[in-house]
């Protein structure tokens, strides 16, 4: 009788009594695409999602002067914020997806930099360049959310205005709070700096080359950002070292027009140097932004982007009127550009020139630029009275060349403190005019209401 | 005369019973004496009814100690006088084995001056009457024949009363008996325990009488034995809460499915069908038994079949292969089952074989019909007003943007193209008008029950074999399911085969071996005309799927009319959409293969002691698919978008032909469980039972898919694709962006593992106490956790106190009183929050880089915790004398804690939300079932009524997420459980409302306590502000259930309430109006302010332009349309008749039918709405036939 009792025992116990012990049985992942960020390819996966790094910032392309709506459009617009926007009421709020969106890519870049964290990351190793288009990120994405949320940039001021919140970690318990405007481009910056150091030069020419950060796209985002500070000479020169490593420029007489006549320019065309996208709004689908009509008329008509940048409406009342169809992204619905290329560059580096007092070599960079864009032989080369008046033509070629792509905001903020160039913005709705004179509060955004309901912090003045 | 019941009280006589006068008195006085019977007796006898042989070896012993004896194995009660007993009879020695109860009662009584009869469960015992010393006196006609119950078996001990004659015969061991009859035409009466006394009359001699009995399941609810899934115990040793739903019971609704049959036939469970669309059927989602106490795990029951958790589709389970259902609600019923019984657990016997009985064939075969759904249902607006705001939208202008897009040629409705003619002087004014007319006249629902819609049918067809002999037994049984759904091409079918087979080659061991195996298909059309295929406020209410002569028609959808006809290019394919016209150009179709297998095996170590093995393998193929033929709208679409210029010539990267998306899945698990049980009595009064043992089970799943491009379904050939190549969309529907060809292919792979030990024991002194306590620790392969994480301990711990029993216990209204108390805790799973932070690779490589692409999942949290749920349950069962009046009330507590919930984070950490655990709440209800016969035993026709009842209610203690949630906020998750503190899981909350503004007829509402149309701010404004109206789902539910049966026929109503509780109702939302993608128009529209004084009349705000969408969502979540949900339905009817008298093939046959959602009785809204179903269709009247037979 008591084998029986063994031999039950034993077979119970051999079925139950030893498992729940066993570590290892229980060690198996319970979905095999789950993963613990851990490895450099890891770390490049997450930098390679380009639905979040390429294509969610916050812009302020709905708040600029490239484009009006008709009363009807303004109407049919259904979110309150969209209205609020388009006249810059005192009130207007941003959606929180903005906000966030720009801080997921800080987040994958900070998730990616604490997976780096004890792997040697010097500029040979593997881990290098991914710590560095990790930094590069979350730099870009800090810009772009200044230009926003942050003061604008003025020396006299940058240590005591109000920056954004610098989340340097993953973690979520991690407290949110505005830094100086000062500290604010200080770490973006740092981060482009040590960037620099880690990028390659540039990336093999595929798709990638476009969606990943390379030197010469941290050289081009220093001098972008420079150029914000007004800090001339250094962002002369990282556009410099921009252009050194990387200058292609499309000659626009080759972009073919499709049997439909509607221009079909190639996604990545090689001008570009790092994609990026940004949320859109409502109030500039193409079908409802039109293009401002001084804007329009002031290319000539031997200026290829007349047509390769907008194309006009039809219908009642539509016509006369253009929308734009001239972005890098194919899909220019409601969706911006705000990445980097090299005509901006080359714009750039010809103000820096300008404001330097280097008139010919200003205007050799405008000249490149511009044979670019228009037919060929039709062309004729440019020359300036003198360094100031390379500057009003650079500017002016800036306005016509840069548009709709995030930067005229930042331009405009920069440039009304210079009363040659400060402009008063002013949208017509149905009989009521509204303004914006240079240097109002309204320059820089409310922080939405949900991010500060959720997280207080200061909120910036009106 | 007094009687009095072994180890009952002491009952007072019938005599006595006469001097009351009181209702309940005068209720007691119809039932006749032989029925009054005792409740607690009765469990006994349940518990052992099927077991007929006694055994007895008593030296010396008085005649109480053969009744306790008899009564202990038997379940009989006896009924004596104590003057009889003490006087008349002397100790005994009676040595018998497996007798019959009839045989043994001969023996008892057959040397002394008293004699027995059987009724029901009770032997009454009575001096022999002088000088009659047995009345029934034989006479020359014989009447010889066999009482079988439903089965044809024999019943033995049954007993055979002649008139009225004192003194019964029994039958013998097959249930054979024989009498002697001095008139020719006698009246038999013949009863046995738990059957219903049936009176059959006989005239002349007759020698091959079959007299059937049938069960008198009613009042056998509660007796059976409950099984936990890893034991079966008598209910009267239980302390937790069960409920059991018998066959009967099970059978009585007619679904196909297993759900479909529970439905208000059990207190606790609820199903929540807000979410459904009319005509299906609740899920495993839909159900909760006893709230929930969960808020991001899983929220389903676990179910149990044949002891082993099933992972399967429960709807794979043939109704008609079950035989009994037990529903485990507290801790001390379901912690055995661990961290998986959080939600309650649902334990599902099939039908099993029984040793020494002869093959036995039964079947079963319905006919379900069920009604088209009722589309005028929906609030919807008036064709007429629809194209009324269209004409006015147009006007202001609304639709200019995309008339005028000449880039994307977007969809614009029939009537704009109409205005747009007009506007740019195509057509006349007058002649719009006319066309306008003509499409008021039209109403898409007609055009939608004509070609769309039909009544569903479905059949079902089941046949089962039994049989066995001493040392083995088996089942075989086949089911078939075919149904016709409510729409055309949509339709389904189901084969299941099982079978069972115990085999005892030794006394002490025996082995079960089983299979399942269930092939189900299903198909209905593509799944992108489906979706259009489902009547929804989204068609415009003008749309025509045929035109005047009666052919399918073009509808518009992502392309204005004219573009689609002519896209300005011939090498595009028609791009035109034809609902009708394409019925047939695309299906899916679905298979599911699932099959299971079970070995058992119980070796009798000792008498007091047994081991068990189980082991289960259970294999789930899945095998879905999706094909879009070169007809479909969905391929012409793709084809004609993805068209590339080469020069003058084009492109297609979509090969001509069909694309087809399939997916392949499948899943198998292991489980091995080794358990001891141990059992024994000592000493009269002890009895101890345990079990413990360890479990280790192993799920895997995984699946994999991908489309074929150019695919022929006649050559069985497809073409490549490149999907790595980003093709604008240039022809012509320029700039609307471009896209990657995908290739669907996505492999995914789970894997879950859990390894238990549990252990339970009851002990039980003198049948009056039992105490029971369970313990279990689980540990699982949870992603992410550190290791000492990875187990929870859960127990419970129970006491069980037969009041009844007690010598003090002394009220004879109500001879069963049992009283219950538990405490203990339950677990849920969640696998969607992790110690570290989780990232997953994307399917497929990223858009245009083709790289691996990764996501963040969760962010790192280090706090993870398991979700557990406290639960104490007080119970009382009772029975009134006679069994009259039988139920079981319970008061139960939970108490949910460390509950997982996404909370909204810090929106600069780049999360929006993250999960947490984070919540906490507290519960408490009531459980009742009432079970009552209303009229005597003696009466023809017999009337019961169940009564079940459920109160819960639950609301949330603690909720700290960082912010509270703004108004807008919560009340966007309407429908959802969402935490507020101090507030129930689904609590509804609402805007509150200051009626319409008289100058402008804008909604008001209150911000600062001001009235105000500042909708923005009051969006923001704290939870707090808001008006809180009560629970968003029912607090009390439970149904009402009448039965009454005569002879073989059978009525029973069943009515179902849910009381206590709110909703909201659907009205008029501009925003959604406007939004030509949207088209929600609403009947409300109708009643909207349209100028000063309409306010005093109406609730609906004015019609603005432009729309305000803060406004909208002011008013669709403001107090104005909020209304208590309150309702009594009429659930069903069934009726059946079971043929008494049955040929010699034929053993039994029933045939049956049930009308079920008959609709609303009573309800508290007055807007005619059935709150049950959200904002779908309220289901449909079904109405189905069956016929069941053993032969």
């Amino acid at each position: 009788m008591a084998s029986c009792y063994t031999r039950g025992g034993l077979l119970v116990l051999l079925l139950a009594g030893g498992l729940p012990s066993c570590k290892k049985y229980l060690d198996l992942k319970p979905d095999q695409s789950l993963v613990i960020p851990s490895t450099v390819a890891d770390c490049q996966a997450l930098l390679d999602n380009n639905l979040v790094m390429n294509s969610s910032f916050p812009t302020t392309e709905w708040a600029a002067d490239n484009y009006y709506l008709t009363v009807k459009s303004w109407n049919g617009l259904s979110q309150v914020n969209d209205h609020n926007g388009y006249i810059w009421a005192a009130n207007a709020d941003l959606s929180e997806y903005q906000w966030q969106g720009g801080y997921e890519v800080v987040l994958y870049a900070n998730q990616a930099l604490k997976t780096l964290n004890g792997i040697p990351s010097d500029s040979a190793s593997l881990a290098g360049p991914v710590r560095g288009q990790a930094l590069f990120w979350r730099a870009f994405s800090f810009y772009l959310m200044a230009q926003l949320w942050a003061q604008p940039y003025d020396a006299a001021n940058a240590s005591t205005s109000l920056g954004i919140p610098l989340r340097m970690t993953p973690d979520i318990t991690e407290k949110s709070t505005r830094a100086t405007v000062q500290e604010t481009y200080d770490r973006i910056i740092g981060d482009l700096q040590q960037a620099v150091q880690l990028l390659p030069d540039v990336l093999p020419t595929t798709y990638i080359t476009k969606t990943r950060p390379s030197r010469a796209g941290a050289y081009a985002a220093l001098a972008r950002v420079y150029l914000t500070m007004e800090d001339y000479a250094h962002a002369g020169v990282y556009a410099d070292s921009c252009l050194q490593v990387y200058s292609s420029l499309m000659d626009y007489n080759q972009i073919p027009l499709d049997p439909y006549g509607y221009p079909s320019i190639p996604i990545y065309k090689e001008e570009m140097i790092l994609d990026a996208q940004s949320y859109g709004s409502a109030a500039l689908s193409s079908s409802r932004a039109k293009v401002d009509s001084f804007l329009y008329a002031s290319y000539d008509s031997n200026d290829l982007r007349k047509v390769l940048f907008f194309s006009p409406n039809t219908g009642t009342g539509n016509v006369g009127t253009y929308q734009f169809v001239g972005s890098y992204e194919q899909n220019v619905s409601n969706v911006q550009f705000c990445g980097l290329a090299t005509d901006e560059v080359y714009l750039t580096r010809a103000e820096c020139y300008a404001r330097a007092g280097s008139t010919a070599a200003a205007m050799a960079d405008l000249n490149t630029l511009l044979g670019a864009r228009w037919k060929t032989g039709t062309y004729v080369m440019r020359t300036a009275l003198g360094a100031d008046d390379a500057l009003v033509q650079v500017l002016t070629e800036r306005r016509k060349e840069l548009l709709f792509r995030s930067l005229r905001w930042t331009d405009l903020r920069r440039l009304n403190k210079d009363p040659r160039f400060a402009t008063t913005l002013t949208r017509v709705l149905g009989g009521t005019t509204y303004t914006l004179p240079p240097k109002d509060p309204r320059y820089t955004m409310l922080i939405p209401s949900e991010v500060i309901r959720r997280m207080p912090m200061a909120q910036n003045p009106r | 005369m007094k009687f009095i019941a072994l180890s009952d009280p002491p009952l007072r006589g019938v005599g006595e019973l006469r001097i009351d006068q009181n209702l309940l008195t005068k209720y007691l006085l119809v039932m006749s004496l032989t029925s009054v019977f005792l409740f607690s007796a009765f469990l006994v006898a349940g518990a052992t009814g099927y077991s007929q042989g006694i055994s007895l070896n008593l030296k010396h012993a008085p005649m109480v100690r053969v009744f306790s004896e008899i009564k202990k194995q038997t379940g009989f009660s006896f009924i004596y006088s104590y003057n009889d007993i003490a006087g008349k009879t002397k100790p005994m020695d009676l040595n018998v084995r497996n007798a019959g109860i009839g045989e043994v009662l001969d023996l008892c009584f057959r040397d002394v001056p008293l004699t027995y009869s059987i009724d029901g469960l009770y032997i009454i015992v009575r001096s022999r009457p002088e000088g009659h010393h047995d009345d029934l006196r034989p006479g020359p006609i014989r009447i010889a024949g066999k009482v079988v119950d439903e089965n044809g078996q024999g019943l033995a001990g049954a007993s055979i009363k002649v008139g009225n004659a004192r003194t019964v015969v029994m039958t013998g061991g097959n249930g054979v008996f024989s009498l002697q009859l001095a008139d020719s035409s006698a009246i038999l009466v013949i009863s046995y325990i738990g059957y219903k006394s049936k009176e059959v009359s006989v005239s002349g001699a007759d020698v091959d009488l079959v007299i059937r009995l049938e069960r008198a399941p009613v009042e056998m609810k509660g007796v059976e034995v409950v099984s936990t899934g890893y034991e079966s115990l008598p209910k009267e040793r239980v302390t937790g809460s069960f409920e059991k739903v018998n066959n009967e019971l099970f059978n009585r609704a007619t679904g196909p499915t297993v759900l479909a049959r529970l439905e208000g036939i059990v207190p606790a469970i609820l199903f929540d069908k807000r979410q459904l669309t009319g005509g299906s059927s609740p899920g495993l989602n839909q159900l909760t038994i006893r709230g929930q106490s969960t808020l991001a795990s899983n929220t389903s029951p676990l179910i149990v079949l044949n002891n082993i958790p099933y992972e399967g589709d429960i709807n794979n389970i043939n109704p008609n292969d079950v035989e009994s259902i037990t529903i485990l609600k507290d801790a001390a019923a379901a912690s055995i089952w661990g961290v998986r019984a959080g939600n309650g657990v649902i334990v599902i016997t099939t039908k099993k074989g029984s040793y020494d009985r002869p093959l036995q064939v039964s079947f079963n075969s319905n006919l379900i019909v069920q009604d088209r759904p009722d589309l005028w249902y929906l609030p919807q607006m008036e064709t007429g007003d629809y194209t009324g705001v269209e004409k006015f939208l147009f006007d202001k202008g609304n639709y200019d943007y995309r008339v005028y897009d000449s880039f994307s040629h977007p969809f614009i409705s029939p009537v704009v193209d109409l205005l747009a003619k007009v506007k740019s002087g195509v057509l006349s004014e007058a002649a719009a008008d006319a066309q306008i007319n003509a499409l008021n006249g039209y109403d898409a629902r007609k055009d939608y029950l004509k070609y769309v819609y039909r009544k569903s049918i479905n059949q079902q067809y089941a046949i089962n074999l039994t049989g066995g002999s001493a040392m083995l037994n088996y089942i075989l049984s086949v089911g078939y399911d075919k149904a016709l759904g409510n729409k055309v091409r949509v339709g389904s079918d189901r084969i299941t085969l099982r079978s069972g087979l115990s085999f005892k080659p030794l006394p002490q061991l025996e082995i079960e071996a089983g299979m399942l195996y269930t092939q189900s298909r299903n198909q209905s059309p593509g799944g992108d005309l489906s979706s259009f295929l489902n009547y929804n406020p989204a068609i415009r209410p003008y749309t025509r799927l045929v035109d005047d002569q009666g052919h399918p028609q073009v509808i518009g959808r992502d392309y204005n009319a004219g573009f689609a006809a002519d896209p300005g290019d011939n090498r595009l394919d028609d791009w035109r959409f034809r609902p009708l016209g394409e019925l047939d150009a695309s299906t899916i179709s679905g298979h599911n293969y699932d099959a299971l297998f079970n070995l058992g095996v119980r070796y009798q170590i000792f008498r007091n002691l047994s081991a068990d093995l189980k082991y289960q393998y259970e294999r789930t193929v899945l095998d879905n698919q999706d094909w879009e033929g070169p007809n479909s709208y969905f391929t012409r679409n793709l084809y004609n978008l993805f068209t590339q210029p080469i020069g003058s010539l084009v492109e297609h990267p979509i090969p001509y032909g069909g694309i087809l998306n399939q997916t392949d899945g499948n899943a198998r698990s292991h489980t091995g469980r080794g358990q001891l049980n141990f059992s024994k009595e000592w000493g009269g009064r002890h009895r101890l039972t345990a079990i413990g043992g360890g479990e280790i089970r192993e799920s895997r799943s995984g699946s994999h898919s991908f489309a074929t491009y150019g695919y022929d379904d006649v050559t069985l050939t497809s073409k490549s694709i490149n999907s790595a190549v980003y093709y604008p969309w240039i022809i012509p529907v320029s700039y609307q962006g471009g896209g990657f060809i995908s290739d669907g292919i996505h492999f995914s792979s789970q894997t879950i593992r859990l390894t238990s030990l549990y252990g339970n024991a009851a002990y039980t002194y003198d049948d009056r106490y039992t105490l029971t306590a369970s313990a279990r620790k689980d540990a699982s392969n949870l992603f992410g956790v550190n290791a000492n994480r990875r187990g929870v301990p859960l127990w419970s711990a129970g006491l069980g106190w037969e009041i009844s029993h007690e010598s003090f216990y002394k009220w004879k209204f109500m001879p069963l009183l049992k009283f219950r108390a538990t405490y203990g805790y339950n677990g849920n799973t969640n696998n969607t929050i992790s110690a570290y932070s989780v990232i997953n690779y994307a399917r497929g490589a990223a858009s245009f880089t083709n790289l691996p692409s990764a996501n963040i999942l969760y962010p790192a949290n280090p706090d993870l915790r398991w979700e557990r749920v406290g639960i104490a349950n007080f119970g009382l069962d009772f029975g009134t004398a006679g069994s009259r009046l039988t139920g079981s009330l319970e008061y139960f507590t939970k108490d949910s804690k460390d509950l997982i919930y996404s909370v909204p984070v810090d929106l600069t950490s780049g999360f929006n939300y993250t999960s947490v655990n984070g919540v906490a709440m507290k519960g408490k209800g009531i459980d009742l079932s009432l079970h009552s016969i209303n009229l005597s035993p003696g009466f023809p026709i017999r009337w019961t009524t169940d009564l079940i009842f459920s109160y819960n209610t639950g609301k949330v203690t603690k909720y700290t997420p960082l912010m509270p949630p703004g108004a807008g906020d919560y009340l966007s998750k309407e429908g959802m459980a969402a935490p507020i503190a101090g507030k129930p899981l689904y609590a509804l909350f609402s805007y509150r409302w200051a009626g319409l503004d008289p100058q402008t007829g804008d909604p008001q509402g209150y911000f600062d306590n001001k009235v105000s149309k500042d909708y923005t701010s009051m969006d923001y404004d704290s939870v707090q502000n808001l008006r809180y109206h009560g629970s968003g789902i029912p607090l009390i539910y439970g149904a009402l259930r009448n039965t009454f049966s005569w002879k073989g026929v059978s009525l029973s109503v069943n009515i179902l309430y849910k009381l206590d509780y709110y909703f909201r109702r659907s009205s008029i939302d501009y925003y959604g109006l406007f939004d030509p993608n949207k088209t929600t128009g609403n009947a409300d529209f109708a009643r909207r302010w349209q100028k000063p004084g309409d306010e005093k009349t109406t609730n609906v705000p004015s019609m603005v332009y432009p729309d305000d969408s803060y406004r909208d969502l002011f008013y669709m979540n403001s107090a104005a349309l909020v209304s208590r949900a309150d309702h009594i339905r009429l659930q069903d009817i069934t009726a059946s008749y079971s043929f008494t008298k049955v040929n010699r093939y034929f053993k039994s046959m029933k045939v049956y039918g049930n009308v079920s959602n008959l609709g609303i009785i009573w309800r508290a809204n007055k807007e005619g709405i059935d709150p049950d179903y959200g904002a779908g269709f309220p289901a449909p009247k079904t109405f189905s036939i069956g016929l069941s037979g053993i032969f």
